[in-house]
């Protein structure tokens, strides 16, 4: 590691911001009565109970929300038939599946909260997208017919499973498979 | 008190005492989760609030399946999300000469008190995409574990780790400038 970096580390660990005089002192006092005037009154922000003449953002964020939903998925599809000639298709070691990337079922907020959470996948690698989430996230995905995970049959099968995902993401960026097995079996 | 003890209360029928529980434990440290995302003081205490607020709401359907502790950071990540969206939505919404740089915004801020060196450090996390973000903050200035992380950010171990490799690799090389 670089030793100018090292020294940043360790002055760097707490924060360098202070607060207001008595502002955690009175913090308790200030939650308590945000709370009480929130469940005698409709449900309001904790900012808009104390500033009341300020107009609820609520509608606006939606329409954002869901105008952003409807372009990302649209992006998406679009990037996926030219990525795939027409079939989106899961990382799979090798061998083929026929899963697609499937958002029925799911809110528009579980779709942003997927779209939100891609920014840990590499753009080199979209299909690992995939397989960063939970089975209980999307159907299907996590275990996979025929899959040979590296540690088949110890300890918690889902956790083999995304051991070897994690390992092919690091390896996808460039780390060297050593480096990339010392990344995932050390505490950073 | 303990979070289980802080459930019990709650269960017994006593929400308010064991919201207050909640906030006198959780407060302070959730102020500085928050922090570490947005640029002032007053943002994270709106930010706050409104998390405290959600809690409270919340608080008669949490079935205490899972921990409280990762319950109540996933409520204040879910929070400073939405923020950093708006924030971008309003920047993007905005003529570029009114956005201001983080750095600019960082130097304003009366209640920073770091050196040049933690400005660069703040400056460099900030780039980081936001979840990448998340996980470098909760890792590196809250030292939770990569489980305590996962629960709270609903993705696996091994992606964690991966992402906060990256994201150390992103943040040194902007800093050392290798």
């Amino acid at each position: 590691m670089d030793r100018s970096f090292e020294n940043l580390n360790h002055i760097m660990k707490k924060l360098p911001f202070g607060v207001p005089d008595g502002y955690f002192d009175s913090l308790h006092e200030r939650l308590s009565s945000v709370c009480r005037a929130a469940d005698t009154g409709p449900a309001v922000s904790g900012k808009e109970s104390l500033r009341s003449s300020a107009p609820s953002r609520r509608p606006v964020r939606s329409i954002f929300m869901y105008t952003g939903i409807a372009a990302g998925l649209a992006v998406v599809a679009v990037c996926g038939l030219i990525l795939s000639g027409g079939n989106l298709r899961l990382w799979d070691g090798g061998q083929n599946r026929e899963d697609v990337f499937d958002v029925s079922g799911l809110s528009a907020d579980e779709i942003y909260d997927r779209f939100l959470y891609s920014d840990l996948i590499p753009e080199s690698a979209p299909d690992l997208f995939f397989s960063a989430y939970g089975d209980e996230e999307l159907s299907g995905i996590g275990y996979y017919p025929g899959y040979h995970s590296s540690e088949v049959g110890s300890g918690d099968g889902s956790g083999d499973m995304y051991y070897d995902d994690a390992l092919a993401y690091l390896i996808y960026s460039g780390i060297t498979p050593e480096e990339a097995v010392m990344i995932l079996d050390s505490e950073l | 008190m303990k979070d289980d003890e802080i459930y019990a209360l709650y269960a017994a029928g006593e929400r308010e005492k064991a919201f207050n529980e909640l906030v006198k434990k959780y407060g302070e440290r959730l102020y500085w989760h928050i922090r570490s995302f947005s640029c002032s003081h007053e943002d994270t205490d709106d930010i706050l609030q409104d998390t405290f607020v959600k809690i409270w709401n919340a608080l008669p359907s949490f079935r205490g399946e899972a921990r409280l502790f990762t319950w109540v950071w996933r409520i204040a990540t879910n929070q400073v999300l939405n923020h950093i969206r708006d924030v971008r939505l309003r920047n993007f919404f905005s003529p570029a000469s009114e956005v201001r740089p983080y750095l600019e915004t960082l130097e304003s801020d009366p209640y920073f008190n770091g050196d040049d060196a933690q400005k660069r450090l703040l400056a460099a996390i900030d780039k980081l995409p936001p979840k990448q973000r998340m996980v470098f903050v909760m890792r590196y200035f809250e030292e939770l574990e990569y489980k305590d992380i996962s629960e709270i950010m609903h993705t696996t171990v091994g992606s964690l780790k991966a992402s906060y490799h990256h994201a150390y690799m992103k943040i040194r090389k902007e800093i050392t400038g290798d």
